[in-house]
């Protein structure tokens, strides 16, 4: 029995330093991740012109990351110059998201101040080409294209707008 | 406000079928009345023909560009502001024709006040903040707290895409003044609208 309680406090042994450093090493894996997450300013959800002191980085460090941030925010606004109107108050007017977009997008297209039309959440890859709406008349106009942050939903980074032309869409044509 | 009636889901990009060619070309003009007549007959009489040409762009093609949504800047300790590379930060045209910014709208954003120059700004304005930006930073983001008209800047003008002049370098620069932010984490501090309108800088 001596024998055998000997024999299992010595199989023990190895087991306890195995699970001693892969706790040692998880705790400075998670120390290493810190440090890390925290040299780097956390990236301000809304972007447009943003500001920080990145304190702790170099020069050079602090350029890449700077250019890093903005090509990172790159966003393809994809809209028809010219939207066609049809007296049912039906409107032709391409607005696509690109799919290599990062964002989702939202367009409005605003007359006179006015917004006239507000889309839903438009996914990368997807388009609209024709929709109702009313109190468009032809003339000009603008498209608002606001990129939206796909986990909360918020606006993603400065808008972008477009002039377009509305115009009465030839009698007899269809959609 | 108006709904989606309709949406038609494609991956990628489509056109409109009914507009698919690249460009319309449009003839009008009147000829002599010669045009029937011998050759010889032509050479007798004086007249000329002229003949327009016109060419619009499709309205079927889309106008499609490329913009940052985000331009960081860092503060140093005397306030300065270093921004990104101009050769990152710009607007690049992919449309077949060529495309030009009308406007630029700032709005300041949170308890951030855009000033002309923030090292002017009285000591109550607290988290002032001067910046400037464009191809030659002539935009002044305080003046562009009123969107600015750049319809007649050809520095924001962008050929087509492929021609070499596509893209429009967005250079900073920049001052803090008074900051009470917590600048440790990155901040908005304003928004950037561009506008644009095919065709050039008239």
């Amino acid at each position: 029995m001596r024998r055998t309680s000997l024999s299992r406090q010595g199989s023990s042994a190895p087991k306890t330093c195995a699970l001693i450093t892969v706790l040692v090493a998880l705790a400075c894996a998670a120390a290493l991740a810190f440090w890390l997450l925290a040299a780097i300013p956390q990236r301000a959800a809304d972007g447009g012109a943003t500001v920080s002191d990145y304190a702790g980085m170099t020069r050079e460090e602090i350029q890449a990351e700077l250019d890093r941030q903005v090509a990172d925010s790159m966003m393809t606004v994809t809209v028809s110059p010219r939207a066609f109107v049809h007296e049912e108050g039906w409107v032709e007017l391409a607005l696509a998201n690109d799919a290599r977009n990062k964002v989702q997008q939202r367009f409005t297209l605003v007359q006179e101040g006015k917004a006239v039309y507000e889309s839903g959440i438009v996914a990368p890859g997807r388009e609209l080409s024709s929709f109702e709406v009313k109190g468009l008349a032809p003339g000009k106009a603008t498209v608002l294209v606001q990129g939206v942050d796909a986990e909360t939903g918020s606006a993603a980074g400065s808008s972008a707008n477009v002039e377009i032309e509305v115009v009465k869409a030839p009698d007899g044509q269809e959609l | 406000m108006c709904r989606i009636a309709k949406e038609k889901a494609r991956s990628g990009i489509a056109m409109c079928r009914s507009r698919r060619t690249v460009a319309t070309i449009v003839l009008a003009g009147a000829l002599a009345a010669g045009c029937a007549m011998p050759a010889a007959a032509l050479a007798d009489d004086a007249s000329q023909g002229k003949t327009q040409v016109t060419v619009v762009a499709d309205p079927g093609q889309t106008l499609k560009f490329e913009v940052p949504t985000v331009i960081p800047f860092a503060a140093s300790a005397d306030g300065v502001l270093v921004g990104p590379s101009k050769e990152v930060a710009k607007i690049t045209n992919k449309s077949v024709f060529g495309i030009h910014v009308t406007e630029v709208g700032v709005e300041a954003k949170g308890a951030w006040n855009v000033v002309a120059d923030a090292a002017k700004a009285p000591g109550q304005t607290k988290n002032a903040i001067d910046f400037q930006f464009g191809p030659a930073r002539q935009v002044d983001a305080a003046s562009a707290l009123i969107p600015a008209d750049t319809s007649s800047d050809m520095g924001f003008n962008m050929g087509y895409a492929g021609s070499g002049t596509e893209s429009v370098e967005i250079d900073t620069a920049g001052n803090v003044a008074h900051v009470a932010a917590d600048l440790s984490k990155e901040t908005s501090v304003a928004t950037i609208v561009w506008t644009v309108a095919p065709g050039a800088a008239a």
